[in-house]
């Protein structure tokens, strides 16, 4: 799992972790407004520890929902505008994305509505550069990748996501492993590390065109 | 006298600014033609762009924050030079003074060809002089064209 560290609070920016564990098995992570995302986060501390996603996946989806329905009511907006779910979301807009490797694993996704989703066979980004991240991805749908090369794969899609993105994104980029050890976030060694190696393969492929086109 | 991991990286500085990629391959050159036998030296392994020490990255970030070297700031996708700082100069040209001749020598010797050389050549240097450490690299086909 990886993401940028830029935490976007109206026209401030500021640097912080987005991505967090919520046991020793799941990491999450979010985006949207910090407001909902810091409800979310304080509820998640009443969540039975170390229970799988499977069992978790409605409970997760109530507390989002509550939480958004919390904002809601505090906001002074929120009878000025029209009874349209849409437009009362967009008032606290977030998304949420969690992911375990044992028992099973999967990534769960949760929409501002509380609904969530299994992710499947397929990469998931959310936030501002998702579009850029789909589209760099895209070619990658259905393939098998090991740790370390998926990792490099995440660190490149989100550091060109962060070189075109006009708001909202940022460096450093964070990535952590789940794997059957528990959950770890890399150290800065090991970013390092990737970093180059994205660089190399990036290089690589300039190198590749430029060449046969000359 | 036994050389320190961050003194080598300030003598390889010392004769020219080189980029995080760069230095690391001239690093390993040099222990790769000291027959893999240079005392508390890095330690090399088969990594996703071809040898690395993990080790280096942690030295370059002490060195740093000691202000004995500089990065110019730069964009993430840019890999700039580090350079040394004025207080970076007086320790290398100190520890030069008193280091194994030979060992400057050869090190400089190496950190002078391998500033000459682009990405793809380093690489490719780098690779055919020590195919062992490129099995794990994402470009070794790319670069052994």
């Amino acid at each position: 799992m990886g993401s940028d560290r830029q935490i976007t609070s109206g026209m401030v920016r500021s640097t912080g972790q987005k991505i967090q564990s919520l046991n020793e098995r799941c990491l999450w992570a979010a985006s949207g407004e910090p407001a909902l995302i810091q409800r979310v986060e304080e509820r998640m501390g009443t969540l039975p520890p170390n229970a799988p996603l499977v069992n978790l996946r409605d409970q997760i989806g109530q507390i989002v929902k509550q939480c958004i329905t919390e904002l809601l009511q505090l906001d002074f907006r929120t009878p000025f505008i029209p009874q349209d779910p849409n437009q009362l979301l967009q008032l606290h807009p977030g998304d949420f994305v969690f992911a375990e490797f044992s028992p099973k694993p999967c990534v769960l996704h949760i929409t501002a509505f509380g609904t969530p989703e299994w992710i499947k066979d397929r990469p998931f980004a959310s936030g501002n550069g998702d579009l850029f991240a789909y589209a760099l991805l895209q070619k990658y749908q259905r393939k098998s990748l090991n740790l370390e090369r998926a990792s490099v794969l995440a660190y490149k899609v989100i550091e060109e996501a962060i070189e075109v993105g006009a708001y909202g994104l940022g460096p450093p980029v964070d990535i952590w492993h789940l794997n059957t050890d528990g959950v770890k976030c890399l150290d800065s060694s090991q970013i390092a590390g990737i970093e180059d190696s994205v660089r190399t393969l990036r290089e690589a492929e300039i190198n590749l065109l430029v060449n046969k086109s000359e | 006298m036994t050389i320190s991991k961050k003194e080598w990286i300030l003598l390889a500085l010392r004769k020219a600014p080189l980029d995080r990629i760069h230095l690391m391959k001239a690093l390993f050159l040099v222990w790769k033609r000291s027959g893999k036998n240079i005392p508390e030296y890095f330690d090399f392994v088969p990594y996703l762009y071809g040898p690395c020490s993990f080790e280096v990255y942690s030295v370059l970030d002490n060195l740093l924050s000691q202000g004995l070297i500089i990065q110019p700031s730069h964009s993430p996708q840019r890999s700039i030079g580090y350079y040394l700082t004025k207080q970076g100069r007086i320790e290398a040209e100190s520890v030069a003074n008193t280091a194994d001749l030979s060992k400057i020598e050869m090190l400089e010797l190496v950190v002078e060809k391998v500033s000459q050389l682009g990405f793809h050549e380093l690489l490719k240097e780098v690779y055919s002089e020590a195919p062992e450490f490129a099995v794990n690299s994402l470009v070794r086909e790319v670069i052994r064209k």
